[in-house]
């Protein structure tokens, strides 16, 4: 009776990643059912395991370039480096939550399924090849962060947060989908080939796409915490569990900032006088307000969650930058920010300690004199996030900028390095409070060994590549191919 | 055009008049039926073995005074009742009653709209009876009936669930939302043979969606005082008895149309008596049906009711779906 | 104009009237009314432009089932004290502004773009399956196959959010 439709059978290795991602989110679900409620931490370490087996298999489709599922899914090796690097986010917020849940009295093993099910979102973004499948992936993250910034229920700003994210998060996704809807409606497709094949065809005047390119990026602006679209970032960054900010601070951020730049540079590579422009602004007013404000903060969460505001302003300059230089500077400068600003907030859990949050900045008061090692980690991490030699922080940046400077932004990148100047003020009130005043109390630190291990190689890693770059740089300069030849 | 308008509008008007015929003496089998399995007689004054008592109950319920609650919200208040009534009723246009007959060299179908997408609008319709429940709980700003209403929508969105699973076994089979496709499908074989396991989810989840005993704790009357209609009097108190009644005739009649061959004879030569007839024989074995489980079964508990739906129900009507796939693509050929 | 042109026309104005009354009520129950008829007359939109599949469906899945879980929250939540709870914070005059631009910017561009165009290409692929039942079926198994699969990894994600953050509540 009804119509005979064949169906073609796609390329089903190319997504063996997010199959196994998705099947490991599965597993841990049900494997939380055996684990007796007081041993939830072997549920982590199962996810542990787990994502490094996702992350081995993933390595292995580096150099490949498919394109399947009719033109929905891509994989290259921008794709494969940025799974990489959200399953390493993935592995090291694991490593930092073991402990970290327990002493907030959450330790679920739903915790773990979350956090990998968002990773599969991120991983369907960054090899999306289409406007519905960047939206899809951005849902499945966004969704289970939702829940993973709530997880405290019995903390009020732990709910007030995941609330406050909801309402912008569903809010923003409907601008975003206005935004696929205008594509739609004038190319007749969301994919990214065909809609850039249309605008070579008729032509770049065409107001409906102009207005499409602004929606969309405000649409994943969210996610970027870019200034118009910031205001949730310091309440659920200080709501959130400190382990669930680390993460949201760097991941989804990437993932969205990758997304942009594949969609800009995939679909609308020839209106790129328009977004340019757009851009500039957008950038300019996150790194100033990021940085500006963040001088004002006492909170050390909320002080972090400006300064990663004005992080984002800095990896936008990659995308502007639109050449070879300047998306290699963005994947080093990806890595670079995952390290240190894990790393910043790996501390902020290592001063967890009962009935003291740990994210004040008076309890980092004389930590110098109580635990030099982890003061002088957490030195290493603030000078990174500043962009001071010798540290990876230094690299990301000068790359960035050199490539943004290449593409004659001038005016920008004089803009970005007063932004590191003043971020120098707000970095270095943390580094004052730990070196020149006197501790007030020693209260033993409870930190595992898991969370020992994550701060010290994030500090270690932070100096190695930053003297010794040359690794990283090969992986981003891998990315190159997916883009320019 | 203008013959389609009539000849539609002339449908409609009998289809209408059928349902409400069916409905009223629906109330009556049922006091005939339950009374008959308690071994009494049921109502036996109004006419001949109590054949008005709907016309005396529909005169009293006319005449009651009519109650608004003074704190209710008036305008749901007003509105539930008449939602109760609506869906019931949109579900006619699509009822298959038999195939197409022929008047003066005319060939006129006897449904009222002929849609291929019939079954997906009765699933969408009927999902709306829901909120005449909750709203109408709702309204009346009492206690007892707001609880009736949400048991009744935590219910009926369970169920409604195990009913869309239970059609697309016969989908499947027949590959289209057509209704009268279905029923010309089931020409040689009901499709109550080949789905057996459908009808009988079918079945429940449809007395379930009723809120109908054993099923019935939307109204639970020992534990809501009445259920969700209990601020209710007088001829709203009444629409919500036509909207159930209704309900059930219409379930009754897509079940018919589904697994029971519709107008076809059960027997080649008893296809003499016309179709439509058979349809509604089927259709009153059905309400029947209903009526004798009401008052044979005991209530269920509300966690066994939910139990049931998503423990039981669910699996088996997924694995049914499963089943019917693989019959299906062993039937063409393989893979 | 013809009359499809009519009923479209009538149809997409009420909904926007009702969608206009969701988001003025104060009443909540009254909102998610005026939201089941907008969903209702969206539906009759779609079935003026010959979807008749996503109307059922928009009937089916957000008249009947969203809106219905909604309510079930709303009516746990005392109305009189939510509808005496102010809605808005004094800023209702820049945002009006801002609403009103965005509108008039929106509106503007796509009816200087669209007014020309003829229809959009998509109707007419999905009508090459001879009903668009068949067409939406062969393309969810088709071209957007995989993201369906995503969408239903979506839908689990979310499950298990909601799941994880209602049910420790209780417990403690």
């Amino acid at each position: 009776m009804g119509a005979v439709v064949n169906i073609p059978i796609p390329n089903i290795s190319a997504i063996v990643p997010e199959i196994l991602a998705t099947a490991l989110a599965c597993f841990l679900l049900i494997f939380d059912l055996f684990v007796p409620k007081e041993k939830k931490s072997i549920v982590g370490i199962a996810a542990l395991i787990g994502c490094i087996v996702v992350g081995v298999v993933t390595f292995g489709y580096i150099n490949k370039h498919v394109v399947t599922f009719s033109g929905m899914f891509v994989l290259d090796s921008f794709s494969v480096i940025l799974k990489e690097l959200f399953l390493l986010c993935d592995i090291i917020v694991i490593l930092i939550s073991l402990k970290y849940l327990e002493m907030e009295g959450v330790s679920l093993g739903e915790y773990y399924a979350l956090l990998v099910f968002a990773t599969v979102g991120m991983m369907v973004m960054a090899s999306a090849n289409d406007l519905i499948m960047v939206y899809l992936g951005l849902e499945t993250m966004a969704l289970s962060v939702y829940a993973l910034v709530g997880f405290i229920k019995l903390s009020e700003k732990s709910t007030e947060a995941a609330l406050k994210y909801l309402l912008m998060g569903v809010f923003i996704s409907g601008i975003f989908l206005f935004g696929i809807a205008l594509v739609y409606g004038v190319v007749g497709s969301t994919q990214l080939p065909e809609v850039s094949a249309y605008i070579k065809e008729h032509g770049l005047k065409n107001p409906v796409l102009l207005m499409a390119i602004i929606l969309i990026a405000a649409g994943l602006g969210l996610e970027i915490a870019m200034v118009p679209f910031h205001f949730w970032a310091p309440d659920v960054y200080e709501g959130a569990p400190t382990s669930v900010t680390a993460f949201i601070s760097v991941a989804p951020k990437v993932a969205a900032i990758a997304a942009l730049f594949r969609v800009y540079i995939e679909a609308f590579n020839l209106m790129a006088p328009y977004w340019t422009t757009l851009l500039w602004l957008l950038a300019a007013l996150t790194m100033t307000v990021g940085n500006v404000t963040a001088v004002l903060q006492n909170n050390v969460k909320r002080l972090l969650a400006y300064s990663s505001i004005a992080h984002a302003g800095y990896m936008l300059l990659g995308i502007l930058a639109y050449n070879q230089v300047g998306l290699e500077a963005l994947a080093f400068y990806f890595f670079a920010y995952c390290l240190m600003n894990i790393g910043a907030f790996a501390v902020v859990i290592y001063l967890k300690r009962e009935n003291i949050a740990g994210d004040n900045i008076e309890d980092f008061r004389g930590l110098a004199q109580t635990h030099p090692m982890l003061a002088l980690v957490m030195v290493i991490f603030l000078l990174s996030l500043t962009g001071i030699p010798p540290t990876v922080g230094f690299v990301g940046k000068f790359l960035l900028f050199s490539a943004a400077v290449e593409a004659g932004y001038y005016w920008l990148v004089a803009i970005a390095v007063l932004n590191s100047v003043i971020s120098l003020y707000y970095y270095f009130k943390i580094a004052k409070v730990m070196y020149m005043e006197n501790p007030e109390k020693r209260v033993p630190f409870a930190a595992s060994i898991p969370l020992k291990v994550a701060v010290f190689a994030l500090g270690i890693f932070t100096v190695v590549f930053g003297l010794y770059p040359h690794p990283l740089i090969n992986l981003a300069q891998l990315s190159i191919k997916s883009f320019f030849g | 055009m203008v013959e389609i308008v009539i000849v539609t509008i002339v449908k409609l008007l009998i289809y209408f008049g059928i349902m409400l015929l069916f409905v009223a003496y629906g109330t009556l089998a049922e006091r005939k039926v339950a009374g008959h399995i308690q071994d009494r007689l049921g109502p036996y004054h109004c006419g001949p073995h109590g054949i008005l008592q709907p016309l005396a109950d529909g005169i009293k319920l006319f005449f009651k005074e009519d109650i608004v609650a003074s704190a209710s919200d008036k305008f749901v208040y007003f509105l539930a009742p008449a939602l109760a009534v609506v869906p019931p009723v949109l579900v006619l246009a699509v009822i298959p009653i038999g195939d197409s007959i022929t008047i003066g060299g005319k060939t006129i179908p006897l449904a009222v709209a002929d849609v291929n997408i019939a079954l997906l609008y009765f699933l969408g319709v009927t999902s709306l009876t829901v909120y005449a429940i909750m709203l109408g709980g709702w309204a009346g700003n009492s206690k007892y009936p707001l609880l009736g209403g949400l048991r009744s929508a935590a219910q009926f969105i369970s169920y409604e669930l195990i009913l869309g699973l239970s059609i697309i076994g016969v989908v499947m089979l027949v590959g289209s939302f057509n209704l009268i496709d279905i029923v010309r499908y089931q020409k040689d074989m009901w499709l109550v043979i080949k789905q057996p396991v459908a009808f009988i989810t079918y079945m429940i989840a449809a007395i379930a969606e009723l809120n109908r005993a054993p099923f019935d704790l939307p109204e639970a009357e020992s534990e809501l005082v009445g259920g969700y209609h209990t601020e209710y009097s007088s001829m709203k108190f009444a629409l919500f008895f036509l909207g159930e009644y209704a309900n059930m005739v219409v379930s009754s009649a897509i079940a018919t149309a589904l697994f029971l061959g519709g107008w076809y004879a059960p027997v080649h030569w008893l296809s003499f008596i016309p179709g439509p007839i058979w349809f509604l024989i089927k259709t009153f074995a059905l309400f029947f049906f209903m009526l004798w489980i009401r008052w044979t079964y005991p209530r269920l508990r509300y966690d066994q009711l939910m139990g049931m739906c998503w423990r039981f129900l669910m699996p088996v009507t997924l694995l049914n779906i499963l089943g019917t796939g693989l019959f299906v693509i062993l039937k063409n050929g393989g893979l | 104009m013809s009359w499809t042109q009519f009923f479209f026309y009538v149809f997409a104005g009420l909904s926007l009237l009702c969608a206009l009354m969701v988001v003025t009520r104060r009443n909540a129950v009254h909102s998610a009314i005026f939201l089941i008829i907008t969903f209702f007359f969206m539906a009759a939109v779609f079935v003026i432009l010959k979807a008749e599949l996503l109307a059922a469906v928009q009937v089916l899945v957000y008249a009947g089932g969203v809106v219905s879980l909604m309510l079930y929250v709303i009516m746990l939540v005392k109305a009189e004290e939510a509808s005496q709870v102010k809605q808005n914070l004094g800023q209702i005059a820049i945002a009006a502004f801002i609403a009103l631009l965005l509108a008039l910017q929106v509106g503007s561009i796509v009816y200087l773009y669209f007014a020309q165009k003829p229809a959009g290409k998509a109707a007419v692929e999905a009508l090459k399956y001879g009903g668009n039942t068949e067409g939406i079926g062969a393309l969810l198994y088709t071209k957007y196959l995989f993201p369906f699969e995503v969408a239903s990894v979506l839908l689990l994600a979310a499950m298990v959010g909601a799941i994880v953050l209602a049910k420790n509540r209780l417990e403690r």
